[in-house]
């Protein structure tokens, strides 16, 4: 290998196959996904996220949330079940299992994201369905135990190892007589007798995570069917299978 | 076919007697002074931002065990320190050193004066600015939430204007050079400086200024990511352990066929990894990259021998010098980080490894081991000679050296024994979440020591780096100097 030109054009045929493959294909492939008409709906799936939601995906961003959190369900496999002419698809794995997801991730779930922040390490529990953990739970309670988390994780989830953000809110030494909670997502730490006031960019990080939820069912990942349902494999007659994970 | 770098002692053998051999250490001589404008330059921003990598990192990993030291701190965010720890390390550190290194390594094996030094010097100063900018932005919270490109979107072209004066000036000082045959490492080189600004150029454009929508993000991030690290560090560090492994054990290079098997088989499969099994994506793209991923276990396999047989068959017998010592801890790193690289991309290991801190003990071999100690090794024989001087401090090279293997020996096992704990514990749900964290915790705080070593010693090595060019700028070299050498023109001697 004494010619600089063999090395040359040896570089750029390797590169050029590699961009090709990895850059340009999937970008074919994926980058002509669509949203998909939810059954039973006249919305589509991924919704685009709105208001408060969009601006807590900044703080997300901003805060490197993903480096600890991911947002990827993973399946070891599928057990479909048949009845008859009908059947159930199953998915196996730890992670549905601990209820982080009725289904698994694909491609198609990421296609309103921007940046897509999908996360590689599970310093925490993964956050794909976050918004749905507490189902009976009123809204404003949902927003309520997020921003709790975030000034004091273990205060709401026993033996949390995540990093208190106290710095996304305001505290104010409440005085004898003086009047709290003006604020209807603030609370009062009873210990330490301060006012707990999120700013803005703690409730839309809470918005932002009570937004995230994957509950859809996709041709290429159908949802399991609630206990006693039965459903068709396609995914267009597939229930929306917002029951418990069998 | 050249199997010694040019200079090593016996690869030239003088043919004149003692007149030959004194303008032949003119002629050296003459480049390192023509080439250390940039060459400093580069190496004194690579350790200063090697020591705020590290620190940095140490900050990010006393906080996965100890969430409420700097809760009120918003600019220290465990997921803003983390990135700029990062971006601190790889384009602070790694990439300027390697392009010193690359600079010295072309000048010395064209036997050739540096073209353009001070226009790479300027361009190191702005590289500096960039990284420095950049790190800036991720701790203010202006990421851009992508994985090895956060530094805010306006940081990318500097440092593409800021490289392409360095890259150009290597090239043509390449094209100039006098010593027509290649030698290994020129491959490598020439690869590295193809590459990164094609990667970089394409991930920037694709995900930062014009993001392409969904999971092609996941795909583009992930082929960028694997390629900076494979096919824009590995060839920089690859070229210095091909240069100098020889060099300092005054042998050939054990064989040059076993290195152009690692350098193609490296640009074919490295080039391909990067996005494992399970990630969100079509399987055809996974599974080719798994399979790209297990493919890379040959260039490393031929590393290992290749590397081995030239040491065996040199000095094994005598005293390593500091040099070689951080060489051969570099290239075991090397090794090492492949091997477990390899294993993770093996699907029954990646079932429990996958999204544990596995992944973070061969890539703190890969940054803290393969290519800081590769570079570290390079800079304490160069500078050197750059500067005519020795090191301010020996005493602190060694002390270098074992805080790093101590470091690194302790980080990779916590992380790589944790994360397969914590994989295990993450795939039984009969585990509650906060019981994976305690599994995970010890090994984390056993992690934070290994970064704390590891910093310790590269404060050491900044403090001797500091140090020495204090000194030499006192009593040796004004500062013009530098600048009035690179002004004069490459005489015959230097070309000889």
């Amino acid at each position: 290998m004494n010619r600089v030109s063999f090395i040359f054009v040896g570089l750029l045929c390797t590169l050029a196959v590699s961009w090709w493959g990895l850059v340009l294909v999937p970008q074919f492939h994926l980058g002509s996904q669509q949203p998909v008409a939810v059954p039973g709906s006249s919305q589509t799936y991924p919704a685009p996220r709105l208001g408060l939601a969009t601006r807590g995906q900044e703080v997300y961003r901003a805060n490197g949330c993903f480096y600890c959190h991911t947002q990827q369900v993973r399946a070891t496999g599928l057990a479909p079940e048949f009845q008859t002419t009908n059947a159930i698809v199953r998915y196996l794995g730890a992670d549905i299992e601990r209820g982080w997801g009725q289904r698994l991730s694909v491609a198609r779930d990421y296609l309103r994201d921007q940046p897509v922040m999908i996360g590689s390490r599970r310093v925490g529990p993964d956050l794909t369905n976050i918004g749905m953990r507490r189902p009976n739970d009123p809204v404003q309670a949902n927003l309520l135990w997020h921003l709790r988390h975030l000034y004091d994780p273990p205060s709401v989830a026993e033996g949390s190892a995540m990093p208190a953000h106290r710095f996304l809110f305001d505290q104010r030494r409440v005085q004898p007589g003086q009047s709290v909670n003006t604020n209807e997502l603030a609370w009062v730490d009873l210990d330490t007798r301060l006012e707990i006031v999120p700013k803005p960019e703690a409730v839309a990080l809470a918005f932002y995570l009570f937004s995230l939820e994957v509950n859809v069912p996709l041709y290429e990942a159908p949802l399991p069917a609630p206990p006693g349902v039965t459903a068709d494999l396609s995914a267009s007659a597939a229930p929306l299978g917002n029951g418990p994970v069998p | 076919m050249t199997l010694v770098p040019p200079g090593t002692p016996g690869s030239t053998a003088p043919t004149a007697g003692s007149s030959s051999a004194d303008g032949h250490r003119r002629v050296l001589a003459q480049i390192d002074v023509a080439c250390r404008f940039p060459v400093i330059l580069l190496f004194s921003g690579a350790l200063l931002w090697l020591a705020v990598g590290t620190a940095l990192a140490l900050v990010s990993f006393v906080e996965l065990h100890a969430g409420e030291v700097l809760a009120n701190c918003a600019w220290l965010a465990y997921g803003r320190v983390r990135p700029a720890a990062w971006n601190s390390v790889i384009y602070g550190f790694a990439s300027q050193a390697g392009l010193g290194v690359a600079l010295w390594i072309i000048c010395r094996l064209g036997r050739v004066s540096l073209v353009g030094a001070a226009a790479s010097g300027t361009a190191a100063l702005f590289w500096n600015l960039g990284v420095c900018v950049g790190v800036i932005g991720i701790l203010a919270g202006y990421s851009t939430g992508l994985e090895g490109l956060e530094m805010p979107g306006y940081v990318g072209p500097i440092l593409f204007l800021a490289y392409l004066p360095i890259a150009v000036g290597a090239l043509v000082t390449f094209h100039a050079r006098q010593e027509r045959g290649l030698y290994v490492s020129h491959w490598f080189l020439l690869a590295g400086l193809f590459w990164f600004p094609w990667i970089y150029s394409t991930a920037h454009l694709l995900l930062v200024c014009k993001p392409v929508r969904g999971a092609a993000q996941i795909v583009i991030n992930g082929w960028f990511l694997n390629n900076l690290r494979e096919l824009w560090l590995t060839p920089l560090g690859l070229a210095a352990v091909f240069y100098f492994l020889p060099k300092l054990v005054q042998r050939p290079l054990h064989s040059r066929y076993l290195a152009m098997f690692t350098f193609w088989l490296l640009v074919l499969s490295g080039s391909w990894g990067g996005l494992s099994i399970g990630l969100p994506l079509p399987r055809w793209i996974t599974a080719l990259s798994t399979a790209a991923s297990l493919g890379m276990l040959l260039p490393v396999l031929a590393v290992a021998v290749n590397c081995y047989r030239t040491w065996r068959a040199g000095a094994c017998a005598k005293p390593c010098s500091p040099a070689l010592s951080f060489i051969l801890g570099g290239t075991a790193s090397y090794v090492l980080a492949g091997f477990l690289r390899a294993a993770d991309a093996f699907a029954p290991v990646h079932d429990i490894t996958r999204l544990t801190c596995f992944a973070e003990a061969y890539g703190l071999l890969t940054s803290f081991g393969f290519v800081t100690m590769v570079f570290a090794g390079a800079i304490y024989l160069v500078l050197p000679r750059l500067t005519r001087q020795g090191w301010a401090a020996p005493a602190l090279v060694k002390a270098h050296w074992l805080l790093t293997i101590f470091g690194l020996a302790l980080g990779t096992l916590a992380l790589a024994v944790g994360g397969v704990l914590q994989g295990l514990a993450l795939n039984d749900p009969a585990v509650a979440f906060d019981q994976v964290s305690r599994t995970t915790a010890p090994f984390l705080r056993a992690a934070s020591l290994a970064v704390l070593l590891l910093a310790l010693g590269h404060v050491a090595f900044l403090y001797n780096l500091s140090w020495t060019l204090i000194r030499w700028l006192r009593c040796a070299v004004p500062m013009r100097a530098l600048l009035v050498a690179e002004s004069e023109p490459a005489t015959g001697g230097v070309n000889s």
